[in-house]
């Protein structure tokens, strides 16, 4: 019922930066990394990838984070939202694959064990060789990539502000990925508490309550779903709401991350922070004419809007030169009351 | 070209606030203050009303704008933008009064206007005898007095309840979103605070400003008699006409937002600084964040959480104002390099 996410196989760089990239959508992969020695190993048997990974295990402690069994895989918050149904607990890289590897004849979703997943581990730290071994050929070869590694567990459908490869390594994974248009349908849960920094949607793409959601049921017409195996890659663009499911007894996953477009840019959260205080509850006559605004100055919703105007008296809304930067930092901790040390 | 502005006589604090302030548009308040010893004294002539000003004086200076004969009475920028077509001087109230009388009879007459002068700390007589009964005691008055000038179409953050003293004044009003028929100047420097249209009202230049024909079509007209009032709601862009020799005009300014959490000229600064620039498609996923989670158009975007769960876009409380304003720092913090 969900489409399907379309696929290229034997993607060169050049069709990935002409074609796939500009088109914002996302993009199987397929067998982009079939070659990678991890994934070998993964073909022979976990015990095999983890004996790789153990070995160049550099022992810099790592986070893990634990879900009980009673959860069957689903990270999430408690039924009243005061807080997270999982821990974090202090381990390392090789403790928690030696964990992993005890409970494969067990799953989560079963809920015959704990979920323990890794998250995000910067591989140059944790395995040094990774990097001159392992190469999509897409990306500028510094980029840093990613470790994803746990049990079945599921990842509820969130964002990031970063484009993204994920190269599946190891078990069967799959993503649904809704547009960002569709933030209306995705009945997203809190900002200030989160299960991993950015809002979740809260309906469960599997089995949605669609009598407590019903818009969700519009944000799953325009969904779209691609199952990862072993060597398969996903282009994850910018802002694509995504949930991600592990299959299998032992799954790994390797991503880059990068900001696409002008990463010489400020971050955008700051501005998002500032306008929801200072907008969020005005009154409704208020509130539009600041979204106003917005649309003609910032999202330049009519085109170009000082096109009337030569460029040096554009004051701020000219070019952003980053010499002018530091200017407007101090501007802003004095707009917040807070003194710039010197 | 222009739609009328409503009138209503005989206004009373129910009257304002069920019916004036809830429509959200332009209101004349016909006779608002025609009672008042200052609209009295205006009645008895310019000299009955500086001599009645004089004695409200209490000598305190203060700021006021001149502009040169040449600038006809028009505040904007000179030329090539470079710097206003006009100066501040620190002056005398009580001189200021006759100097701007005196232009009347002056063949290269100056642009002399008191703008914006707190009548509480100038004036503080008149701001015990001139008193609007439905406006809180916290709202301060502001005078604003001088020659034939006009001052050039702009907004204000705030409501306004402006009433004339003395002389006529026209007000030319325009929706929040004219905006884009406006045309508008820089926000970092500006003539008086707020940004202007650079299109000029009487004289419009439709060739370089085509559009603006649009928001002439749907602006609305008030002409002020002394003890008239007129209501500006938050974010209606007006330009000034004053109309007679010596023109006088008070106003009260409020806000319904909530003070604290940064202006949103700050929010409006770091989208510039982290939005504007971005690839179109990429800003077109924030402006879907900022419709859906700042502005609601898709109405309450917190309705399916908890109220202790909705965080800044939930009900208020003072730990959650510190808990949003240590959020804003962190990332200011992370944007700036970590180095506040």
């Amino acid at each position: 019922m969900v489409h399907p996410v379309r696929v290229y196989e034997q993607v060169t760089k050049a069709q990935f930066e002409a074609e796939i990239l500009p088109s914002n959508r996302p993009a199987v992969l397929r067998g982009l990394v079939a070659d990678w020695p991890v994934v070998k190993l993964a073909q022979t048997s976990p015990e095999a990838l983890c004996g790789y990974l153990k070995q160049h295990d550099t022992g810099k402690p790592a986070q893990a984070l634990v879900l009980e069994a009673a959860h069957r895989g689903k990270f999430y918050y408690t039924p009243d939202f005061s807080g997270l149904n999982f821990r974090k607990v202090d381990t390392t890289l090789s403790a928690a694959l030696d964990w992993l590897l005890a409970h494969t004849d067990h799953s989560p979703r079963d809920g015959q064990c704990d979920a323990h997943v890794l998250q995000a581990l910067i591989a140059p730290d944790y395995c040094p060789p990774f990097a001159a071994e392992h190469q999509t050929g897409l990306l500028d070869p510094r980029l840093g990539a990613r470790f994803w590694i746990g049990n079945a567990a599921h990842t509820q459908t969130h964002y990031d502000i970063m484009d993204n490869i994920a190269c599946n390594v190891s078990g069967t994974r799959t993503f649904t990925l809704f547009p960002p248009e569709q933030l209306p349908n995705l009945y997203t849960g809190p900002f200030d508490l989160t299960p991993n920094g950015t809002p979740i949607s809260l309906p469960d793409v599997a089995a949605p309550d669609l009598e407590t959601y019903p818009r969700f049921a519009a944000a799953l017409a325009a969904a779209e779903q691609a199952v990862l195996q072993p060597g398969d890659a996903l282009y994850i663009p910018y802002f694509w709401w995504h949930d991600v499911r592990a299959e299998g007894p032992f799954n790994m996953l390797v991503n880059y991350w990068w900001r696409p477009g002008r990463p010489d840019l400020a971050p955008p959260y700051p501005a998002f922070y500032m306008a929801l205080g200072a907008f969020a509850h005005m009154t409704p006559d208020m509130r539009a004419s600041w979204k106003t605004m917005f649309d003609h100055f910032i999202f330049r919703v009519n085109g170009e809007p000082f096109a009337h105007l030569p460029e040096a008296r554009r004051g701020i809304f000219g070019p952003m030169p980053p010499e002018r930067m530091p200017h407007l930092h101090a501007f802003i901790f004095n707009a917040l009351g807070m003194r710039k040390r010197p | 070209m222009s739609a009328p502005v409503a009138v209503y006589e005989k206004v009373t604090r129910e009257r304002f606030i069920d019916q004036i302030a809830k429509a959200g548009r332009p209101a004349i308040l016909r006779g608002l203050v025609a009672d008042w010893p200052a609209v009295e004294a205006a009645r008895n002539g310019e000299a009955a009303l500086i001599a009645y000003l004089k004695g409200c004086d209490n000598g305190v200076p203060a700021e006021i704008m001149v502009g040169e004969a040449a600038i006809r009475g028009e505040f904007f920028y000179n030329a090539d933008m470079s710097a206003t077509n006009f100066t501040r001087e620190t002056a005398n109230l009580s001189a200021t009064f006759d100097r701007i009388l005196a232009q009347r009879t002056q063949a290269q007459p100056q642009a002399v206007y008191v703008q914006s002068v707190s009548v509480r700390e100038h004036l503080p007589k008149f701001a015990a005898e001139n008193r609007i009964d439905f406006i809180p005691q916290d709202i301060e008055p502001r005078i604003w007095a001088g020659n034939p000038l006009r001052v050039q179409t702009h907004y204000d953050l705030s409501n306004n309840i402006a009433v004339c003293v003395a002389g006529r004044r026209r007000f030319t009003l325009f929706p929040p979103e004219q905006l884009v028929n406006l045309y508008v100047g820089p926000f970092d420097f500006t003539l008086a605070g707020p940004p202007v249209s650079m299109v000029s009202l009487e004289a419009p230049d439709f060739a370089r400003f085509p559009r603006f024909a649009e928001a002439l079509a749907v602006a609305g007209v008030a002409e002020l008699e002394p003890g008239d009032g007129l209501y500006i709601p938050y974010g209606w862009w007006h330009h000034v006409r004053t109309l007679e020799a010596f023109n006088v005009l008070v106003n009260y300014w409020w806000n319904e937002a909530r003070a604290g959490l940064g202006s949103p000229y700050d929010a409006l600064l770091l989208a510039i600084l982290g939005i504007r620039d971005m690839p179109p498609a990429q800003r077109e996923m924030w402006k879907v964040m900022f419709d859906y989670y700042v502005f609601g158009s898709h109405g309450d975007p917190v309705a399916h959480l908890p109220a202790a769960r909705q965080g800044v876009l939930g009900p208020l409380t003072p730990a959650l104002d510190q808990k949003m304003r240590r959020q804003l720092i962190q990332a200011l913090v992370r944007m700036t390099g970590g180095r506040p």
